[in-house]
C-alpha cells in the first residue's frame, strides 16, 4: 500500500511539472509580456530595463525554475493584474470552485442515484428509456448552451434566480448546470453497474435462499454496485473542473475556471500558469486519494 | 421498483420474456431506430457542411441592421421569410445555423481522423511492443485523461493562436487518446494468438504483423471510439467558439452564434435556442451511433469508452 500511494505520488508530481512546463511553453511563445506592459510611450531602452526586471532575459529554463520556486516558495512573482502574490490569490478563488464542486456531486448523486436504480430494476421499460434519453441528453448538451437556457428560463423570464455574480442564490444556477452532466454520467453508471451486479451468481444465491427481493437489491446489489460508482465519481473531479472553467465565466462565479479565463484574456500569465499548477495538483490529489479510498472500500483490489 | 411479492419463478419469467412494449423499446427495434436515426442526422448534417449554399436562404454574413432580432417566421420586406428569425445584425437565424456546420463537421471530423491515425499507430506500437514503450505511452495517456484538457486548449488558442489549423491540432491532441487506449488493448489480446504466432513463424516482421494483422482486428472497436469521440470533439470546438478562440469571427459558427446570443438573452431567444439545438442534435447523433456501434460490433467494449 506504501508504495502504491510513494508511487502515485511521484506520477502525481511527474504530471504537475508536465502541465505547468506546457503551460508555461505555450505562455513564453505568446510573445513578449513586457511589451504588453509598460506604458505606450517608453522607449526600447525602457522595455528592455523592465524584460531584465522580471527575469525575462534570461534562458527559459531559467526562467520556468525560477518561475516554480517562487511560486511555491515566495511572494516574488506577482499577478500583472492584481499584484497579488500568485499562490494566495489562486487559493483564494479555488475555494469558489470547491463549494461549487461539492453542491455539484451532492446534487448530481442525489438524482442520479435513485433514478439510476430504478430504470435498472424497470429494464426495457417506458421509464428506463424516459431515463436514459434523459441521461444522454446530458452528455450531449454542451454545458454553455445548458447554462444559457437555464438563465433564459430561470433567471430571465420567471426571475426565480440571479443572471450571475456571488450569493447565495447566485450557486443554484451553476450548480444545476454543472449537475445536469454529472447526473448524465452517473445515472448511466450506476444503471449499467446494478444490471452487471444483479446477474452475478451471488444474486442468484441469495434469491436462492429465499431473501426477500427488496432486501437482495438493497443489501446484495447496491452494495456491490457502489463501488465503481463511487471511483468513477471521484474520477469525474477532472470534469468538473473542466466543466468549471466553461460554466464559471458565464456566471460570474469568482471560483478558479473564473480567475483563469479572466486572466487569459487579460494576458495575466503568470496567474494562468498558477492556476494550471493548482488545478492539476487539485485533480491529481483528488484521483489519488479515490484510488487509495477504492482500495478501502473494495479488499480485493487491495490485493493486486 | 420489483415488487417484493412477486415470486421467484415469475421473476425469471419476467427476464426471459419480456413484454412487446419493452421489446420494441428497449430491445433490437429501438437498436435499429437509433442507428439509422443517428446515421441519417449525421450525413444531412454533413450534407450541409458541404452544401450550405444549396440550402441556407440566405447569405449567412449579411443582414440589414432593419431586420434585427425578428422573431421565428418574420417576413422582411422584399417578401423573404426567416423561419428561425433574425440575429442582433439582421442576419438570417437559419442560414448561420446552416452554415455553422462547415465548421463543426469540418474540425471535428479532421480531428477525428487524425487523432485516431496518430492514436492507433501509438496504441498498436505500445500493445504490440510492451515494455518501457507500452507504460511511457499508457503514463502519458492517464495523464492527460485525468487533467482538464480544456485548459490546454483555451492556452493554446490565446498564446499560439486559434484558426482551423490551430483548431484540428487543439482536438486531434485531445482525441488520440481513447483511440490508444483502445488499440493497444486489442494489440495486447491479440499478440499472443495462434495466427500471429504463424505469421511469424513464416517470417513475418512486426510492420507486416502490426499493418496486415492487428490493424484489421481493431477496426471494430476504433469505429466505436470514433463516433464518441466525434461528439467530444465538436463539443470542444463549440466550447472554444463560445469563448471566442474559434475561426475568425464573421465564419458563422455555432459557439460563436451563441456566445453573441448572450448579451440578447431577453430579446431574442431565439439566436440563443436554435446554434444550441443544432450542436446538440450533432453530439447526441454521434453518441448514439457510438452506442449502438458498439452494441452491434463490439458489446465487450461496455467499459472502455
Amino acid at each position: 500500500m506504501r508504495r502504491f500511494v510513494l508511487q502515485r505520488l511521484i506520477q502525481g508530481i511527474i504530471i504537475v511539472a508536465a502541465v505547468s512546463l506546457i503551460v508555461f511553453l505555450f505562455v513564453q511563445a505568446s510573445g513578449d509580456p513586457a511589451a504588453l506592459l509598460v506604458p505606450e510611450q517608453a522607449t526600447p531602452e525602457d522595455v528592455a530595463n523592465y524584460r531584465k526586471a522580471l527575469g525575462l532575459d534570461r534562458p527559459i529554463y531559467e526562467q520556468y525554475l525560477q518561475f516554480m520556486g517562487n511560486f511555491w516558495f515566495s511572494d516574488a512573482v506577482k499577478s500583472f493584474r492584481f499584484h497579488q502574490p500568485l499562490l494566495p490569490l489562486v487559493l483564494q478563488h479555488l475555494k469558489f470552485t470547491l463549494i461549487l464542486a461539492g453542491l455539484t456531486i451532492v446534487a448530481s448523486s442525489l438524482v442520479a442515484v435513485p433514478l439510476g436504480i430504478v430504470a435498472a430494476l424497470g429494464r426495457g421499460s417506458v421509464l428506463d428509456v424516459g431515463i436514459r434519453v434523459v441521461a444522454v441528453l446530458g452528455q450531449s448538451m454542451p454545458s454553455f448552451w445548458v447554462a444559457m437556457l437555464l438563465m433564459l428560463v430561470l433567471a430571465v423570464h420567471l426571475r426565480l434566480f440571479p443572471v450571475s455574480g456571488l450569493g447565495v442564490k447566485n450557486v443554484v444556477l451553476p450548480t444545476i448546470t454543472l449537475a445536469f452532466f454529472q447526473m448524465a454520467v452517473l445515472l448511466r453508471l450506476v444503471r449499467s453497474e446494478l444490471l452487471e451486479v444483479m446477474s452475478q451468481d451471488y444474486i442468484r444465491t441469495a434469491r436462492a435462499k429465499g431473501v426477500p427481493e427488496r432486501w437482495v437489491t438493497i443489501q446484495h446489489a447496491l452494495k456491490n454496485a457502489a463501488i465503481p460508482v463511487i471511483t468513477v465519481m471521484g474520477l469525474q473531479f477532472g470534469a468538473l473542473v473542466q466543466g468549471a472553467i466553461v460554466v464559471e465565466p458565464i456566471f460570474a462565479w469568482p471560483g478558479l475556471g473564473w480567475l483563469l479565463v479572466e486572466s487569459i484574456a487579460a494576458r495575466d500569465f503568470p496567474v494562468v500558469v498558477a492556476g494550471a499548477i493548482v488545478a492539476a495538483v487539485f485533480v491529481t490529489v483528488v484521483n489519488l486519494v479515490v484510488d487509495i479510498l477504492y482500495g478501502w472500500l473494495d479488499p480485493r483490489i487491495r490485493v493486486n | 421498483m420489483v415488487n417484493a411479492s412477486v415470486t421467484h419463478a415469475e421473476e425469471i419469467d419476467n427476464h426471459r420474456l419480456p413484454g412487446l412494449r419493452a421489446r420494441l423499446l428497449g430491445g433490437k427495434l429501438a437498436g435499429h431506430l437509433a442507428f439509422w436515426t443517428a446515421g441519417a442526422i449525421l450525413l444531412v448534417f454533413t450534407g450541409l457542411a458541404v452544401w450550405p449554399e444549396a440550402v441556407a436562404p440566405y447569405n449567412p454574413r449579411l443582414g440589414r441592421l432593419a431586420d434585427r432580432h425578428k422573431p421565428p417566421g418574420y417576413v422582411d420586406a422584399t417578401g423573404g421569410v426567416h423561419w428561425l428569425g433574425t440575429d442582433h445584425q439582421g442576419r438570417d437565424v437559419l442560414s448561420r445555423v446552416i452554415y455553422g456546420a462547415q465548421v463543426s463537421l469540418t474540425v471535428g471530423y479532421s480531428g477525428v481522423i487524425i487523432g485516431g491515425l496518430v492514436g492507433i499507430a501509438i496504441g498498436l506500437l505500445a500493445g504490440y511492443h510492451g515494455g518501457r514503450l507500452d507504460q511511457l505511452a499508457m503514463r502519458v495517456v492517464d495523464a492527460q485523461l485525468s487533467f482538464p484538457y480544456i485548459l490546454i486548449a483555451i492556452v493554446w488558442a490565446v498564446t499560439i493562436g486559434s484558426g482551423v489549423l490551430n483548431l484540428v491540432a487543439i482536438l486531434a491532441v485531445r482525441g488520440w487518446v481513447e483511440f490508444a487506449r483502445v488499440g493497444r488493448g486489442q494489440a495486447l489480446a491479440i499478440r499472443e494468438r495462434e495466427y500471429i504466432t504463424a505469421v511469424r513463424a513464416l517470417g513475418g516482421g512486426d510492420w507486416r504483423i502490426m499493418l496486415r494483422h492487428m490493424l484489421p482486428n481493431v477496426m471494430a472497436p476504433i469505429l466505436v471510439v470514433a463516433g464518441f469521440q466525434l461528439g467530444r470533439l465538436i463539443l470542444l470546438e463549440a466550447t472554444l467558439s463560445f469563448l471566442g478562440l474559434g475561426v475568425e469571427p464573421r465564419t458563422p459558427a455555432w459557439g460563436s452564434m451563441l456566445s453573441d446570443a448572450r448579451g440578447y438573452l431577453n430579446v431574442a431567444w431565439w439566436t440563443a435556442t436554435f446554434p444550441g439545438i443544432a450542436i446538440a442534435l450533432v453530439v447526441l447523433a454521434a453518441n448514439f451511433m457510438g452506442d449502438s456501434l458498439r452494441d452491434r460490433l463490439d458489446p465487450a467494449l461496455r467499459n472502455n469508452t
